[in-house]
């Protein structure tokens, strides 16, 4: 079992999205959100959007597959592949 | 102020100095800096692994080496040793597809073979350093540095912008490329000062409050990030800006803090800076560096002639003394005879951190990708945007950009679409009007 449902990520994350990038606060997200055409984040903004991803789930995504991140749903994907199972 | 001319010069002159060449700690995950511990590396000790790195080199002949580069101890030492054991290096970016830096390495070993056929003497020299010239593309070129040239220009920057041991240099400017070598680790070094060596990608927002550096050299993104997120710490005195112009409200929020803010203008070719920032009140007006002459043709382009100049494109032959090199930028002298930068002639986007789109590959690759054919790719706003002719086709378009953002850094990717009104404005022979996208959205 892991630690967090989908549903629990996507609202935390999407949270995130709220909090740290002031200009999406109204913005309504999707897992088909595209990270650029829909939510306009900038690259640098996307970095440490993911970082933020990254210590609140405690997982590393490697650095090559942060290019490949195209919507919320995958970055979504890449997070919960790295979940720990609880007990 | 003492001028180097090779990188075995600067090693040995690291042997009479006490001081700290490194700062670093180890990437964390967590948000808490505490869990990183800071550690120490003398230049004594600096120089001691250097030129042990430099005697196994010569031990094993090596002759091109590929260096994943990244802002640490490892690579620092890796590169330096290389040069010195006349070993030629290939600063490969770790993000940087290992396809694209193989065929670079043989490229390398092939013009190395070429090079010592000539002058048999080449071979007693120092290695040359290999610089890609701008992100990932297909057609990015790989330009030959050497130790003299990139000396040469921490030497030249030293002059209008000075460092020293009393110092702290934050690193976390990517190393693999010219601007973060030179101005981020080279110049430091050459000068004395510590080099913080960053934290990775991870930390770039909060390396300044755990380095606390005097010196923050950046890109245009990363100091704006800085400011935005209030980052800067209360001890640095200076901010070195280059690679891509900056916003006037960035350099203003800098200054407001008490920073001076150094613009830098300069190229791979010319193994970084060629004019810079000396009026604190206005920074965006450049004055050329010594060792540099820079002209503005007539129809406005910059071109320059230095003696930080390259040795020539890999695979290319190399250029002669004097040579001049046209840059694609547009520019002029005010009446006190600083440059001011106006924009870019050729077709290349400039991005805000420093890197660049060559927008004839963008669109063929489009094109083929989307079956459209009247695209072209413009920047917005410091983003690339493809503006395509009134009737295409908003859906291929729409997936065409996704499939093709994938494979793209995240700086170099398109970020909107936008459909025009009409055609895009051609010239009769069909070639894009790049001057009038402007207008069409």
């Amino acid at each position: 079992m892991k630690p967090y449902t989908r549903d629990e990520l996507r609202e935390k994350t999407i949270k995130l999205i709220h909090n740290f990038i002031p200009e999406l606060q109204d913005a309504e997200l999707t897992e088909e959100s595209v990270v650029n055409t829909d939510t306009n984040i900038d690259s640098l903004s996307l970095i440490m959007l993911i970082t933020k991803v990254e210590s609140t789930f405690k997982v590393r995504i490697p650095r090559k597959e942060w290019n490949k991140i195209s919507t919320l749903g995958e970055l979504l994907d890449k997070v919960e592949q790295r979940l720990p199972d609880v007990k | 102020m003492r001028r180097f001319y090779s990188f075995s010069e600067l090693i040995q002159d690291f042997d009479t100095r006490n001081s700290a060449a490194f700062v670093y700690a180890e990437e964390t995950v967590e948000d808490n800096v505490e869990d990183s511990s800071l550690q120490e590396l003398s230049y004594r000790d600096l120089a001691a692994m250097i030129r042990e790195r430099a005697d196994a080199v010569r031990a094993v002949g090596t002759a091109v080496d590929v260096v994943p580069v990244t802002n640490s101890v490892e690579a620092v030492v890796r590169i330096f040793g290389d040069v010195i054991a006349g070993c030629d290096v290939v600063m490969a970016d770790p993000m940087i597809p290992e396809e694209v830096t193989a065929k670079v390495a043989a490229g390398a070993r092939a013009a190395r073979g070429m090079r010592l056929a000539a002058d048999p003497d080449q071979a007693s020299a120092e290695g040359e350093v290999l610089f890609f010239t701008s992100g990932t593309t297909s057609r990015s070129k790989v330009v030959r540095l050497t130790s003299r040239s990139l000396c040469a220009s921490a030497w030249s920057g030293q002059s209008m912008l000075a460092c020293g041991p009393e110092d702290r240099l934050l690193s976390i400017l990517p190393l693999a490329h010219v601007f973060g070598f030179v101005c981020a680790l080279l110049w430091g070094l050459a000068y004395g000062a510590t080099v913080c060596l960053g934290r990775g990608v991870r930390h770039l927002i909060d390396d300044a409050e755990f380095f606390q550096p005097t010196i923050i050299p950046a890109v245009p993104s990363i100091m704006a990030a800085l400011v935005r997120f209030d980052a800067l710490n209360p001890e640095c005195r200076v901010a070195l800006i280059g690679a891509a112009p900056c916003t006037p409200a960035v350099t203003a929020a800098l200054r407001a803090r008490g920073i001076a803010v150094y613009l830098g203008y300069g190229l791979t070719e010319t193994s970084s800076g060629v004019a810079i920032t000396q009026d604190l009140d206005e920074p965006e007006a450049m004055y050329v560096c010594p060792g540099t002459e820079i002209r503005v043709e007539e129809d406005g382009e910059v071109s320059i002639t230095s003696e930080c100049m390259m040795a020539g494109y890999l695979g290319q032959p190399p250029v002669g003394p004097g040579y001049r090199f046209y840059t694609g930028d547009l520019g002029g002298f005010d009446d006190k005879g600083r440059l001011r930068l106006q924009g870019r002639k050729k077709d290349v986007l400039l991005m805000p951190d420093g890197t660049k789109i060559y927008c004839p590959e963008y669109e063929e690759d489009l094109a083929r990708i989307s079956g459209q054919t009247d695209l072209a790719v413009a920047s917005r706003n410091g983003r690339a945007v493809l503006i395509a002719g009134q009737g295409s086709d908003p859906a291929a378009l729409r997936q065409a950009v996704n499939e093709y953002n994938n494979s793209l850094m995240r700086s170099q990717q398109i970020y909107d679409i936008i459909i025009a009104d009409g055609p895009l404005p051609r010239t009769v022979t069909g070639k894009l009007k790049r001057y009038e996208l402007g207008e069409l959205s």
